[in-house]
C-alpha cells in the first residue's frame, strides 16, 4: 500500500482533468460575420457568436477602430440561438480601415473580435479623420460565468491543452530519467541503469508518437494543414528520429556491456544536441505555436486561472502515468535479464 | 512477421494525412470536425491518446505472456 | 612550471598524434581520393540534371545538401581506416582525449578543404548563384565553419559507429538527425548572406554556430574515451 499513493493520485488527477475539461464550458465569443466589406451608409450584418447570451437585454454591439474611438450600433433582432443581426451607419468620406466587434452585456463580458470589416469604398483621406464616437460605458468587462476563454480559430480545441501537451512533458520527463540513467551509467557500469535508460527511452518514445499525431490532427483543424514548418515541431520530429537511432544503434550491437557503454555515450550527445535544437533554436525563429514570435493566442490567457486549475493537474497527471508505465517496462526488463540470462539486477 | 510489422505502421502513419487530404475527402473531414465549435477534433485527440496507450499495454501484455511461457518451459 | 612543462608534454603528443593522422590518412591516398571523387561527381551529376541554378535559394540548399553528404561520406571513413594492430599500439601509449582532439583537428582541417573545394567547383560547374565576389568573403567564412560543425559533430558518432557490428554505415543512421540543428543555423546564415542582408545583422548566427562547435567539442573530449576502451 505504500507504494500505491502515487498510482492512485495519478488516476485520481487524470479522473479529474478529464472530467473537468469536457465539463467546464467554453467562454463566449464572436466567431464572424457574414460579410466582411462594409460600405457607406446603412449596412446590416449578421454577426455569429458562440455560447453568447444574445437573449440578454443589456447587449450591446460597437464597432471598434481604435482603442478609443467606437461607432454604435443598433441591435435589430437575434436571427437564431447564436446569430445576431445588426445595423450601423458609416460616414461617406471615412479613411480606409478595419473594424473590430466589441459585444458586451453583463453576463458573458467583453467578446471581441479583430478585423472583422474592411470599408469598400473608402475615400483613402489622412487618418485625421473625425469619427462620430459613440459613448462607451463599458469596455473589457469580465466575464462572470466559469468557463475555458474563448479563442479565436481555437474554439472548443483549447481543450486539447489538456491532452496534447502534457504528452510532451511526460516525454521529456521520461528522456531526463533516461539522461541520468545514462550518466550514472558511465560513472558506475551498473546494469540497471542500462535497463532503466532503455525502458525511460521506449516509454518516451510511445509518448513522443502520441504527441506527434494529436498535435498533427490539431493543425490540421487550426491551422489547415497535416504538418506546417515550425520550431517545435521540426524539434519533435528529431527527438522522435534521435530516440529511434537510440533504439536501432542498441539493436546493432551484440555485446551486451559494450552496447550499454556506447548507448549512454549516444544518448548523453543527442539529448545535449536535443537542448540546443528545443531550447534555444526557437527563440529566433517564428513560430505558429502560442505565445511565442509575436502569436497571439494564450498568452493572453497564460494565466488564466480555470485553465490553470485543468492544465496543471493534466501535467501531473500524465508525467505520473508515463513514470507507471516506465517502470511496469523496466521490471518487466530485469526479469528478462534475470531470467534469459541469470544476471542479478 | 517479425520484421514486416514496424514498417507496416510506418507505411501507414506516411500514407494517412496523404489519404485523409484527398480532395473528395476534404468537404467531409471539415464538415464533422468544425461542427459544434470543432468538439470533434478534441474527441479524436482524446481517443487517439487513448488507443495508443492501450496498445502500448497491449504489447507490454504480449511480453510478459511470452516470458511467462518461457519460465514454465 | 609542472603545469607548464606537462602542457608542453601534452601539445607535443598531441602534434605528434596530428602528423600521424595526417601520415596515416595520406598513406592511402586511394581513401582521400575515394572522397573527393565522391564530392566531384556528385556536383557533376546536380550540373547535369539542373544545368545551371539561378534561383540563389536552390544553389544554396544544393550545396548544402552536397557538402553534408560529402561530410558523412569523408568522417564515416575515419575510424573504420584504422589497423587492429595499430589500434592495440594507440591504446597503450596515448590517452584518448589526445588521439580524439588529433582527430578532431584532422577532420576539421580536411572539411575545411573538402567544403572549399566544392564550393570551388560547384560555382565552376552551375555558376554562382548571384553570390558575386563581394558577399563571397562571408560565405567562404560560412562554408568554414559548416565544414568545421559536421567534423565536430561527426567525429564522436563516427566513433560510435564504428563500434556497432553494421560498422560506418551506422553513421548516417545516428548522425542525420543530429545535424538538423546545426544545418539550421548555418542555412539560416548563408540565406541571409544570399539576401545581402549585412554582417553585422547576421553575425549572431554564426556566434551561435561557434557556440555550438566549441560545446561538441567539449562533450566529445568528454564522452570519447568511454567508448575507447572495452
Amino acid at each position: 500500500m505504500r507504494h500505491l499513493w502515487w498510482k492512485v493520485l495519478c488516476g485520481l488527477l487524470l479522473a479529474y482533468v478529464t472530467v473537468f475539461s469536457f465539463i467546464v464550458p467554453l467562454g463566449p465569443g464572436v466567431i464572424g460575420v457574414d460579410q466582411t466589406s462594409l460600405s457607406s451608409g446603412e449596412n446590416t450584418v449578421i454577426i455569429q457568436s458562440y455560447n453568447a447570451h444574445l437573449e440578454e437585454s443589456d447587449l450591446q454591439v460597437f464597432l471598434g477602430i481604435n482603442d478609443s474611438t467606437y461607432l454604435c450600433t443598433e441591435v435589430l433582432e437575434q436571427v437564431d440561438n447564436d446569430k445576431l443581426k445588426v445595423r450601423f451607419t458609416l460616414p461617406q468620406d471615412a479613411p480606409n480601415t478595419s473594424f473590430n466587434i466589441l459585444m458586451n452585456n453583463a453576463k458573458d463580458g467583453t467578446m471581441f473580435f479583430p478585423n472583422a470589416f474592411r470599408y469598400a469604398d473608402a475615400a483613402g483621406t489622412s487618418g485625421d479623420f473625425e469619427w462620430s464616437s459613440c459613448p462607451v460605458s463599458v469596455v473589457n468587462q469580465e466575464n462572470t460565468g466559469f468557463s475555458i476563454p474563448f479563442q479565436p480559430i481555437i474554439y472548443e480545441t483549447i481543450r486539447n491543452l489538456m491532452f496534447h501537451v502534457p504528452m510532451w512533458f511526460t516525454m521529456f520527463f521520461l528522456m531526463g530519467i533516461a539522461l541520468v540513467s545514462s550518466l550514472r551509467y558511465l560513472s558506475n557500469s551498473k546494469t540497471e541503469h542500462d535497463l532503466r535508460a532503455l525502458a525511460a527511452v521506449q516509454v518516451g518514445l510511445v509518448f513522443c508518437v502520441l504527441g506527434l499525431i494529436t498535435g498533427s490532427v490539431w493543425a490540421r483543424f487550426t491551422w489547415g494543414a497535416w504538418w506546417v514548418n515550425d520550431p517545435q515541431l521540426n524539434g519533435a520530429l528529431v527527438t522522435f528520429l534521435i530516440y529511434v537511432a537510440y533504439i536501432i544503434l542498441r539493436n546493432s550491437i551484440e555485446d551486451d556491456q559494450k552496447r550499454a557503454k556506447i548507448a549512454a555515450v549516444f544518448n548523453i550527445f543527442a539529448f545535449v544536441i536535443l537542448f540546443v535544437l528545443l531550447m534555444v533554436l526557437p527563440r529566433f525563429s517564428e513560430s505558429l505555436h502560442p505565445g511565442k514570435g509575436g502569436n497571439p493566442a494564450f498568452n493572453k490567457y497564460d494565466l488564466d486561472n480555470t485553465l490553470r486549475m485543468v492544465f496543471y493537474p493534466a501535467v501531473i497527471g500524465w508525467i505520473l502515468l508515463g513514470y507507471w508505465i516506465y517502470q511496469l517496462r523496466l521490471r518487466l526488463h530485469r526479469i528478462e535479464k534475470k531470467f534469459y540470462y541469470n544476471e542479478n539486477v | 512477421m517479425k520484421t514486416f510489422k514496424p514498417f507496416a505502421l510506418l507505411i501507414l502513419c506516411v500514407a494517412l494525412p496523404f489519404l485523409a487530404s484527398a480532395q473528395a475527402a476534404d468537404s467531409v473531414l471539415e464538415e464533422t470536425f468544425f461542427s459544434s465549435g470543432k468538439m470533434p477534433v478534441v474527441l479524436s485527440v482524446v481517443v487517439i491518446i487513448l488507443v495508443g496507450l492501450l496498445a502500448y499495454v497491449a504489447v507490454l501484455n504480449k511480453k510478459v505472456n511470452k516470458l511467462e511461457n518461457d519460465i514454465k518451459k | 612550471m609542472a603545469f607548464v612543462l606537462l602542457l608542453c608534454i601534452t601539445m607535443k603528443a598531441l602534434m605528434y598524434l596530428i602528423k600521424h593522422e595526417f601520415r596515416m590518412e595520406f598513406r592511402q591516398k586511394y581513401a582521400i581520393a575515394s572522397i573527393l571523387l565522391f564530392t566531384v561527381s556528385t556536383i557533376y551529376v546536380v550540373y547535369q540534371a539542373m544545368k545551371k541554378i539561378d534561383d540563389s535559394n536552390v544553389w544554396n540548399a544544393i550545396l548544402w545538401i552536397i557538402l553534408l553528404f560529402s561530410a558523412f561520406n569523408a568522417i564515416g571513413k575515419s575510424f573504420s581506416t584504422e589497423q587492429r594492430s595499430l589500434r592495440m599500439y594507440l591504446y597503450t601509449t596515448v590517452k584518448p582525449q589526445q588521439f580524439v582532439l588529433a582527430k578532431l583537428i584532422y577532420n576539421s582541417l580536411f572539411m575545411v578543404v573538402l567544403g572549399l573545394l566544392a564550393l570551388g567547383v560547384f560555382s565552376l560547374f552551375l555558376g554562382d548563384g548571384g553570390l558575386g565576389p563581394l558577399k563571397l568573403g562571408t560565405y567562404i567564412l560560412g562554408v568554414v565553419m559548416g565544414s568545421v560543425g559536421f567534423a565536430c559533430l561527426l567525429t564522436l558518432i563516427a566513433g560510435i559507429a564504428a563500434q556497432t557490428d553494421s560498422g560506418s554505415g551506422m553513421t548516417a543512421v545516428l548522425g542525420l538527425p543530429i545535424t538538423i540543428p546545426l544545418i539550421l543555423i548555418i542555412m539560416r546564415f548563408t540565406t541571409q548572406i544570399m539576401k545581402g542582408i549585412p554582417f553585422e545583422d547576421n553575425v549572431q548566427n554564426i556566434l551561435y554556430l561557434g557556440v555550438l562547435n566549441v560545446g561538441l567539442i567539449g562533450l566529445t573530449y568528454l564522452l570519447f574515451p568511454y567508448l575507447w576502451r572495452d
